[in-house]
């Protein structure tokens, strides 16, 4: 399968992490701190952020690497209260139904869907559809 | 919601048989879950007994409520995003136009459910 180029955006977002594992001392180091502290839930995640610019090590193209990481930053963003990105073209490198992912999450956490955002997340990264049954809108009225 | 779902074990089974051709092993339990499953995605309890008199016809109706579960899924988050966006954007009538188009195709109960639900909600906006 031919994999979309990696785009700037993603690959500074994969840079900051891994020089967020290397204990770099900035004025962003809390955000990476905590970006890996959240991201570092699974053995993908980790493994990501012990080999930088080593996706292959984790049988993960650079694509699929950034775009992991991108899942996890929005986890970090929810917890941090961070404005949602509504315009995702930043995303256009990355297959659709990861894109739809993404969206799909942003969408759970801005209208407090039902469900865990983030584990309906990972789910979808996995079977790459939203599991509307374990995340869905809720009704305003009933 | 009227009836809670659960099709993470169908996904289990079509990812192990369909995804990675594990064998497929049309037992007590299996039957019930493509059954069960069957009824969920909006497949008749008549056609579901049909399919599963043969493990062709179960093979058959695994891919089936798989491919709506997936596909369905697809639609209806597709659509709720661009209705999220018309509303942002103050267009109603284009809000609940994502919601009704939904409702013009799709068969599975829960995902009409819920583009139901939204449109509902939408009653009250100008």
């Amino acid at each position: 399968m031919q994999w979309p180029s990696i785009t700037p955006g993603l690959l500074c977002l994969w840079g900051a992490l891994s020089l967020g594992c290397s204990g770099s001392a900035t004025s962003a180091a809390g955000r990476r701190d905590a970006y890996a502290l959240a991201t570092c839930a699974d053995t993908v995640t980790c493994c990501i952020q012990r080999n930088p610019g080593m996706p292959e090590a984790c049988g993960l193209t650079a694509s699929e690497a950034a775009s992991h990481m991108a899942g996890a930053k929005m986890a970090v963003d929810a917890a941090e209260g961070a404005p949602a990105e509504w315009d995702d073209s930043h995303n256009a490198a990355l297959p659709e139904w990861r894109r739809r992912c993404i969206r799909a999450y942003d969408d759970c956490r801005e209208y407090g869907w039902s469900g865990s955002c983030y584990d309906c997340l990972r789910s979808c990264e996995g079977q790459q559809s939203w599991p509307e049954d374990q995340c869905s809108p809720r009704r305003k009225k009933r | 919601m009227s009836e809670k779902v659960d099709w993470d074990p169908l996904r289990a089974l079509a990812r192990k048989v369909i995804g990675e051709g594990a064998p497929f092993v049309l037992d007590g339990d299996v039957r019930a879950l493509l059954r069960r499953t069957a009824r969920e995605v909006g497949i008749s309890d008549t056609d579901a007994a049909r399919a599963l008199t043969t493990e062709a016809g179960a093979l058959e109706l695994l891919h089936e409520s798989s491919r709506r579960i997936t596909e369905g899924s697809n639609r209806l988050m597709d659509a709720l995003h661009r209705m999220y966006r018309h509303q942002k954007a103050g267009d109603f009538d284009s809000a609940r136009q994502e919601m009704r188009d939904v409702l013009a195709v799709e068969v599975v109960p829960r995902y009409r459910e819920t583009a139901q639900g939204q449109l509902e909600d939408l009653e009250d906006e100008p």
